[in-house]
């Protein structure tokens, strides 16, 4: 699963830790998020939408698992 | 009991009183200079585990119980596997212990079995306790493992 994590917080000027602060997790766990080996759970998925003022499906994009691409 | 709100010294803490209780097991039995070894080992071990868990890592996060969900869900993963390791390991020692002594020495291979037996008792007991089978009483499709003639008719699959 795709997720544009990385891209929103660049363009935002933000650390990875200021994120992870932000949402209430570690640093790691936002860079396990950004580079796609980490799922979050649904409540973290809306708080990290949330933050970013984007919906969860413009957030997170399931298509290319349902493609396999 | 009064609540530690440092996080951080709940672990370190609790090595203290497991090395104090090592040393009171020790004295009890005899065994003096064990008793003081046990206590005073307990000392570096609970200020490395203190120092080792403010550090900014996963393990920092585990040992000092600040875990996020992606760690609180590899500590869960970490706890499974390893009891899995220790349940195969008291499996072939019951095994190595029966071969080489033969059976009817229970002193050779109790705390095998004992492992075992604990481990098998405590996975149903964690199992029910986390959710197997709570929802045994409601609709079919609302169980979390349906079966197999509801994942037939579910077109979505």
């Amino acid at each position: 699963m795709r997720n544009r994590v990385r891209e929103q917080r660049t363009q935002r000027g933000l650390s990875q830790a200021e994120l992870g602060t932000a949402l209430g997790v570690s640093r790691q766990t936002v860079i396990s998020i950004e580079s796609g080996r980490y799922l979050p759970s649904l409540p973290l998925a809306f708080r990290i939408a949330g933050f970013f003022d984007m919906p969860v499906d413009k957030m997170f994009d399931p298509e290319d698992e349902v493609t396999g691409s | 009991m009064t609540s530690i709100r440092n996080r951080r010294l709940r672990v370190p803490l609790l090595l203290l009183a497991n090395g104090a209780a090592f040393a009171a097991a020790d004295a009890i039995g005899g065994n003096g200079g064990a008793a003081v070894a046990s206590a005073v080992l307990a000392i570096p071990v609970a200020a490395g585990w203190y120092a080792w868990n403010g550090r900014d890592s996963d393990y920092g996060a585990l040992a000092g119980g600040w875990a996020d969900e992606r760690q609180a869900l590899i500590r869960t993963r970490a706890r499974s596997l390893s009891g899995t390791v220790v349940y195969a390991v008291a499996v072939i020692g019951a095994i190595v212990a029966i071969a080489l002594r033969g059976p009817g020495h229970w002193g050779s291979y109790w705390p095998f079995g004992l492992v075992v037996v604990a481990g098998t008792a405590s996975y149903w007991w964690a199992g029910r306790r986390c959710g197997f089978g709570a929802l045994a009483g409601g609709r079919a499709d609302e169980r979390q493992a349906p079966g197999r003639a509801w994942f037939r008719r579910t077109p979505a699959r």
